[in-house]
């Protein structure tokens, strides 16, 4: 029973969000609006080096690993595929995400409270079995993770 | 040029299609999480509007601002900050401290939402395994008693030194008030977790009911004993694995006993309860444990439409009567 923390997320789901958030962006660069990205919040390490924020894979996957913080999108992954994710604040959290391509699960978090490393992993057997459902959360970083599939 | 011209008129009339496209009644998969009263809560649904979800949360934090011991102002601290004066309180708390009082009555004490004084000298959820003072906390089980809860019309009064915690029914309420909302909404299909109480409104759009799995009790989180049904309504699930922590080679977890103010030492692991209200299933699952197997069933036995499954240390499970519906084979 305790304090607020005001962090809520809402996905949208489906190829229609891709088409859409592509062609919103084809049309505000086409009408020559587009606006420049705001800097990212956290410093992402793929596989131990700096993410160059290009797409991870393009592999068919019926399930992707969506990473945000503060609700922000920061980095997706198809579930398939074994990756390190470290996501690296500049107050010097650090959440050390792993997928092993069959389950997905915080290794190692320099929180507070150990929660996110708590809940284990997500697999496709438990996903719709977890009381989180696909979902780690890691409060005191605000990163959300979440397997969903389209 | 003329091509470019073309082409931007092009997407122009795609990114139009597109948004209209959205607007469709279609309902879609979407998914919210937030953070309330030490729990996190994820919201799945069936639905067309994102912002629905955005308002469910938004009300899980207006009950917050009522029934959190902690949040100053609230229902619950003007209560226990009163020195013995009544206190005037909103149907919401009202409701739940009658459902408390029922089920503290039902269950012999097993269950108090007075249980503050007692529960405040606990820390499990630090990582720091250290015990409180033995006498102190004898002596702050003393000040553990429901029936000292005194109410008269919307008004609640309580002995000064006394203090009221609705973590163990509050996360029921709010699930419950969650689904009604949702279901306002015009939500027919949606999977809500508040901690360990699951609540959902119908089945997954293919008709089939949803699954809750049961926590295997000696292995990784995510790792599942049982495999739950639910048909559209509450699974509650109280475990001594959830919050504690070891000292001694002795585990000392979160169910406390209101009368020792020391975590419920028995041959159970965890309860989980089958309910349609989640208010009841979260009470219940904690009476329940602290009674034992044979009481708690007895206890879940009385009560039409509850059903419940003990998991014990030595992974024996125990169903109520009527539980085998809910239970699939994993």
């Amino acid at each position: 029973m305790d304090r607020i923390h005001g962090f809520l997320r809402l996905h949208v789901q489906g190829r229609r969000r891709v088409a859409l958030a592509l062609l919103l962006a084809a049309c505000l660069c086409a009408s020559g609006c587009a606006r420049k990205a705001p800097a990212p919040a956290a410093k992402v390490l793929l596989d131990g080096a700096p993410w160059d924020g290009e797409p991870v894979s393009t592999a068919a996957d019926d399930l992707r690993v969506y990473v945000t913080l503060d609700g922000d999108a920061l980095i997706d992954l198809p579930f398939g595929e074994a990756h390190a994710v470290e996501i690296v604040q500049a107050d010097g959290s650090v959440n050390a995400l792993r997928l092993t391509g069959e389950a997905v699960f915080m290794e190692h978090a320099n929180c507070e409270n150990q929660d996110c490393v708590q809940m284990g992993e997500v697999t496709r057997d438990n996903l719709e079995l977890r009381v989180m459902g696909g979902f780690i959360v890691c409060l005191p970083h605000r990163v959300s993770v979440e397997v969903r599939g389209e | 040029m003329r091509n470019a011209r073309v082409w931007a008129l092009a997407l122009a009339l795609l990114c139009l299609v597109s948004l209209a496209g959205c607007g469709g009644a279609e309902a879609k998969k979407q998914s919210a999480v937030g953070f309330y009263l030490d729990t996190v809560i994820t919201l799945t649904a069936y639905v067309d509007d994102p912002a629905v979800l955005e308002d469910a949360l938004a009300e899980c934090g207006r009950y917050e601002r009522l029934l959190s011991r902690t949040v100053e102002g609230s229902d619950v601290w003007r209560v226990n900050h009163a020195g013995g004066e009544p206190v005037e309180v909103s149907a919401d708390t009202l409701s739940i401290l009658d459902a408390a009082r029922q089920v503290s009555e039902r269950s012999g004490g097993a269950f108090d939402v007075t249980i503050a004084p007692v529960s405040t000298m606990w820390d499990f959820t630090s990582g720091a395994a250290a015990l409180p003072d033995a006498d102190a906390l004898r002596a702050a089980a003393e000040r553990v008693d429901y029936r000292q809860v005194a109410v008269d019309g919307s008004a609640v009064t309580l002995p000064a030194g006394m203090m009221i915690d609705l973590g163990g029914i509050a996360k029921g309420y709010i699930a419950d008030a969650v689904k009604a909302y949702l279901e306002g909404r015009g939500v027919t299909s949606a999977i809500l977790s508040f901690g360990g109480n699951i609540v959902a409104i119908g089945r997954k759009p293919d008709g089939t009911p949803w699954k809750v799995g049961i926590q295997d009790i000696d292995r990784p989180t995510g790792a599942y004993m049982l495999v739950a049904r639910n048909f559209g309504g509450s699974t509650v699930t109280s475990g001594i694995y959830e919050r504690g922590f070891e000292l001694d080679g002795t585990w000392y977890h979160h169910i406390l006993d209101p009368a020792t103010g020391w975590p419920v030492q028995n041959e159970l692991a965890s309860v989980t309860i089958f309910s349609e209200s989640s208010m009841w299933g979260d009470a219940l699952a904690t009476a329940a444990f602290a009674l034992g197997t044979e009481k708690g069933a007895e206890l879940i036995e009385e009560l039409p439409g509850v059903e419940a499954v003990f998991i014990a240390h030595d992974r024996s499970v125990t169903a109520t009567s009527g539980a085998e519906e809910y239970l699939m084979e994993s």
